[in-house]
């Protein structure tokens, strides 16, 4: 082929960039720098005239196309940008005089670029692949285009929306998206604070509502962040803010005690001045003030301003099961599910080794015969069996007969004593809100945990309450994810699919900490959750997203068992922590919200990009 | 696609016969032709640094030669620093084509004159007389013949640009050896291009043990050296005044042609400055109408450019140029001798070692 015949071909080549709206074109393969395409390399040096470079620029991270010689059409990733003087260029030192000629930065900008895939320029509808086809020199560069990116890089159209493409340190019109399965295979976001994390499981929380159906998102929130997901932001974005939240609220015995004014005064309010709860003879109504009252208060501190238009309140007796509340909020109106939460003790202790995670192994074996024994005919209320620990412990604990005959070492004694009290400590248990009346307790509401085939849609598990009682969090969180994986056996047990279920756990080294990290932990207990969660969720389509910014305090299994790690700014101990050191360099001083998603369902293994602004108010925004 | 030019021109030369017979070489610098004075003021002075202070538009052009017994092939290219969007324009490149000047028996210079393919030779002189076996020519005329008309092909582009400023040689703003009216025409039509663009062209001269300009007795005269005028050079002169550290400036001086012929009245006044960088000497020099024109600024140009001197003891423009378009005649050399040898042409002992360079320069040595 003769050299005027190269030069046409090449020719067309670049009209095709152009015709087929593939990108600008910016430039030619460097003819001074071999062009590699290796099993173990894959190197194109490119050059870009200084009037383009200073145009367009040049930076790391971005894409950007080739149109070969030989007809293929290839993405590549800018690696390295590099710039020199002709002074360095010519081997020219002054001897006396710094050189400040300004005239010698006019030199090609030499852009190093990674070939990622490529498709024949001729089927661009083809499937891309590695790249195969060896890059002349001389062959056209081009910027691509946001079509072709999304193209080349093969990313998934559907699934939970990250953000969009970040390249470069600009953020490009493609959007980045993870397909439901890999939500099923679990995903762990790790960064700095401060990073976007929280934004991040805010947006992806909202786009699985979104774009899942019949999606049940749960989300653990101890900062209260996901509860504002139904208040516009400062601007508008993507998604619209959720028009109905269900809040899981644990009540405590202590929330109670601190609120009972609280509660007579909102239930005096509705009821009229002259009048007070104690006037409430309907024990049913009763309870519904004070469900009402409790919803009221929730508002009030959760939503500034709000109140509450009206209140549907479902009891089950005196139990408050239920309040379904219009809430209005500058010129919205959201639905509030406020489900009041707590445990009896009678039901449940048989399985509190299983979510109370400071047993020993010996005593978690031996919990439910210490309890009955300690109640014997007795009722197994917490208030009852902690009276009866008490006698037993004051008595003799060497030589009492409980323990006697049950032959318990004094350390399992011990670790049992200490745990009840934790449990009682917590004030989960058997919670009521009672009047002294004519020496008696009048008791007017009840609290338990509601029907966990029933929740759908966003579900909070609101655990500010526990910000500083990590132990407490991690009981009520395992109780709660151990009961909605029952639920979701129950649904496939009956051969019936099991709606997606997405479980967004922030902070997640609170609650499953690394062994060792926390020495009240049980290690068994914590691994046994996770377990259950992942490997077994997996099946009944529940995804796990944990985030953290302190990965060495995650429990290891934790990080094995999520496919997708999506790294935001971190140290580089961070990253190699979830094996993702290879992005220290983009990754340690990132902006806030940009992240690599590591994962098996992208072509490239890894794509950067950036979050969304948040799509729902804020803290501190 | 100077690779395709040179196979087509290889095919050619593989068909000639005749040997050439040797050129003959030239004269000596006829210093009788002009006159030198010290302008008022004249004296050497510390160059002490400051701010890098121009920006001026360099060019130079480098040759090479590449012979066997049937030819000799004169590459030329040249380099013009700072004249527009790149760093560095070239010719051959975006400033012109003619590179190449080529001397070989009369019918094979016939025969490529006529290949529309070889639009890069040059094959005639600029009087329109053949390179051929019976030219009545030196070697430095050939060198000249290419080297200066490509570069004053890339000054007329400077002077096409517009702006003004400096535009600094590489070599003399004009060969005062020349018998060669033709391209002495050239560069004159060339510099006076620049003039009207508002250009001074400033011209740095490397080579000056040959040049006796400093040995006039007025220019001797102004310095407190005791030099045997016959036997002198420039080099020697300023070696012996200006102190061997530090940066000086000897100068300025007049430089007038009286000769009988063209020279004395067709070569304009210069005016020039040597410049010692530890011991290491260059010349400055310029139309005596642009330093009027410069005023005080035409010394500080001169200064200027001695300050940054490079580690090749030459001013950096000139450097930057100089490299380039060696590297430039490195790369073209050694694709030709590639072409000639594929065709089993013979090359002299000489052009091997020319190769030799070019692979230095080529690789940045």
């Amino acid at each position: 082929m003769s050299g005027f015949e190269l030069k046409q071909r090449v020719e067309v080549i670049r009209q095709k960039v152009e015709e087929r709206g593939l990108g600008e074109v910016l430039g030619r393969v460097s003819p001074g720098e071999v062009a590699s395409v290796g099993a173990d390399e894959r190197r194109v040096v490119i050059d870009v005239d200084f009037d383009t470079y200073l145009r367009v620029g040049a930076r790391i991270g971005e894409y950007l196309g080739v149109a070969t010689v030989l007809g293929s059409v290839m993405l590549g990733r800018v690696v390295e940008v590099r710039r020199r003087h002709v002074a360095h260029i010519a081997h020219i030192q002054t001897l006396y005089a710094p050189v400040e000629d300004l005239e010698g930065l006019k030199t090609p900008a030499q852009i190093v670029l990674e070939p990622l895939t490529e498709c024949p320029i001729d089927d661009l509808d083809c499937e891309p692949t590695p790249v195969y086809t060896p890059v002349d020199p001389l062959s056209v560069v081009f910027r691509p285009s946001p079509e072709f990116i999304a193209k080349m890089l093969g990313l998934p159209r559907e699934g939970i929306l990250l953000g969009r493409l970040y390249a470069g340190g600009f953020e490009l019109s493609v959007e980045v998206r993870l397909p439901e399965r890999a939500m099923y295979q679990h995903v762990l976001v790790v960064g700095t604070t401060g990073a976007g994390k929280t934004v991040l499981l805010k947006n992806m929380a909202l786009s699985a509502i979104y774009t899942v159906r019949n999606a049940t998102v749960l989300a653990l929130d101890l900062q209260g962040d996901y509860l504002l997901t139904v208040l516009p932001p400062e601007a508008s974005g993507v998604y619209q803010p959720l028009d109905e939240i269900t809040v899981l609220m644990p009540v405590t015995r202590h929330l109670i005690d601190r609120r009972r004014e609280d509660i007579q005064r909102i239930a005096a309010r509705i009821l009229g001045e002259e009048y007070s709860l104690l006037d409430v003879k309907d024990e049913r109504e009763a309870a519904g003030l004070v469900g009402r009252a409790l919803a009221e208060i929730f508002v009030e501190e959760t939503y500034p301003g709000a109140k509450v238009l009206r209140a549907e309140v479902t009891t089950e007796s005196v139990q408050v099961a239920e309040v379904r509340a219009k809430v209005e909020t500058g010129s919205r109106v959201f639905t509030l599910r406020l489900l009041p939460w707590a445990m009896r003790f009678e039901e449940v202790y048989p399985e509190i080794p299983q979510f109370f995670p400071f047993f020993s192994e010996r005593v978690s074996m031996l919990f439910r015969r210490l309890v009955d024994a300690l109640a014997g005919e007795g009722q197994r209320d917490i208030d009852t069996v902690m009276k009866r620990l008490d006698a037993e412990t004051t008595y003799d604990a060497e030589k009492g007969g409980v323990w006697r005959k049950l032959k318990l070492h004094p350390s399992q004694l011990a670790n049992f004593v200490r745990g009840m009290h934790m449990i009682y400590e917590t004030g989960l248990f058997d919670v009521s809100y009672a009047v002294a009346e004519n020496k008696s307790q009048r008791v007017f509401a009840t609290f338990g945990e509601p029907d966990y085939m029933e929740l759908g849609g966003l579900v909070v598990v609101d655990l500010r309450e526990f910000r500083e009682a990590p132990s407490v969090a991690s009981a009520v969180v395992y109780r709660v994810l151990s009961r909605l994986f029952e639920a979701r056996d129950e649904k496939l047990a009956r051969g019936a699919s099991p709606p997606p279920t997405f479980i967004f756990i922030d902070e997640a080294h609170y609650y499953f900490p690394q062994e060792g990290a926390r020495e009240d932990f049980n290690k068994e207990v914590v691994e046994a959750v996770i377990n259950k969660l992942t490997r077994l969720g997996r099946v009944r389509r529940m995804g796990v997203v944990f985030a953290t910014h302190s990965p060495a305090d995650l429990n290891d299994l934790v990080i094995q068992l999520t496919n997708t790690k999506i790294a935001m700014r971190s140290e580089p101990r961070v990253l190699e922590r979830v094996d993702m050191a290879e992005y220290a360099g983009e990754l340690a001083y990132a902006q806030s919200g940009v992240a690599v998603a590591k994962s098996f369902v992208y072509r490239t293994h890894a794509v950067t990009f950036k979050t969304l602004p948040p799509q729902t108010r804020h803290r501190g925004v | 696609m100077a690779v395709d030019g040179f196979r087509v021109l290889a095919e050619y030369l593989a068909s000639a016969k005749r040997a050439l017979k040797p050129l003959r070489t030239r004269e000596a610098e006829d210093s009788q032709s002009y006159e030198v004075r010290p302008l008022e003021g004249a004296l050497v002075r510390k160059v002490e640094g400051g701010a890098w202070r121009f920006a001026p538009v360099a060019v130079d052009g480098s040759t090479r030669k590449l012979a066997g017994p049937h030819f000799s092939a004169y590459v030329v290219g040249v380099a013009v620093y700072g004249l527009g969007e790149k760093a560095v324009d070239f010719i051959p490149g975006g400033l012109g084509r003619r590179f190449l000047a080529l001397r070989a028996p009369r019918e094979v210079l016939m025969q490529v004159e006529r290949d529309g393919r070889l639009d890069f030779l040059i094959v005639r002189g600029s009087d329109g007389t053949y390179l051929d076996e019976d030219c009545d020519c030196t070697e430095e005329d050939i060198f000249d013949e290419v080297r200066v008309s490509a570069e004053s092909e890339a000054l007329i582009r400077v002077a096409e640009r517009g702006g003004g400023g400096l535009a600094v040689v590489d070599g003399p703003i004009y060969f005062d050896h020349w018998a060669k009216t033709h391209l002495l025409k050239i560069r004159m039509t060339a510099v006076e291009r620049l003039r009207e663009a508002g250009f001074a062209a400033v011209g740095v001269v490397k080579r000056v043990d040959k040049s006796q300009k400093l040995c006039k007795r007025e220019a001797l005269d102004a310095f407190p050296v005791e030099v045997d005028r016959r036997y002198c050079n420039d080099a020697y002169v300023v070696s012996n005044v200006a102190p061997k550290s530090g940066i000086y400036l000897m100068g300025s001086f007049r430089l007038t042609y009286v000769g009988r012929d063209i020279r004395g009245y067709a070569l304009p006044d210069k005016v020039f400055w040597y410049a010692s960088v530890y011991g290491s000497v260059f010349r400055v020099e310029m139309l005596y109408d642009d330093f009027k024109r410069l005023g005080g600024e035409a010394e500080e140009v001169a200064a200027w450019l001695a300050w940054t001197a490079t580690s090749r003891w030459i001013p950096y423009v000139i450097d930057v140029v100089d490299a380039h378009a060696r590297r430039l005649t490195a790369n073209l050399l050694i694709a030709l001798r590639h072409a000639v040898k594929s065709r089993d042409i013979p090359l002299t002992y000489d052009s091997e070692l020319e190769f030799l360079d070019a692979l230095r320069d080529h690789v940045g040595v």
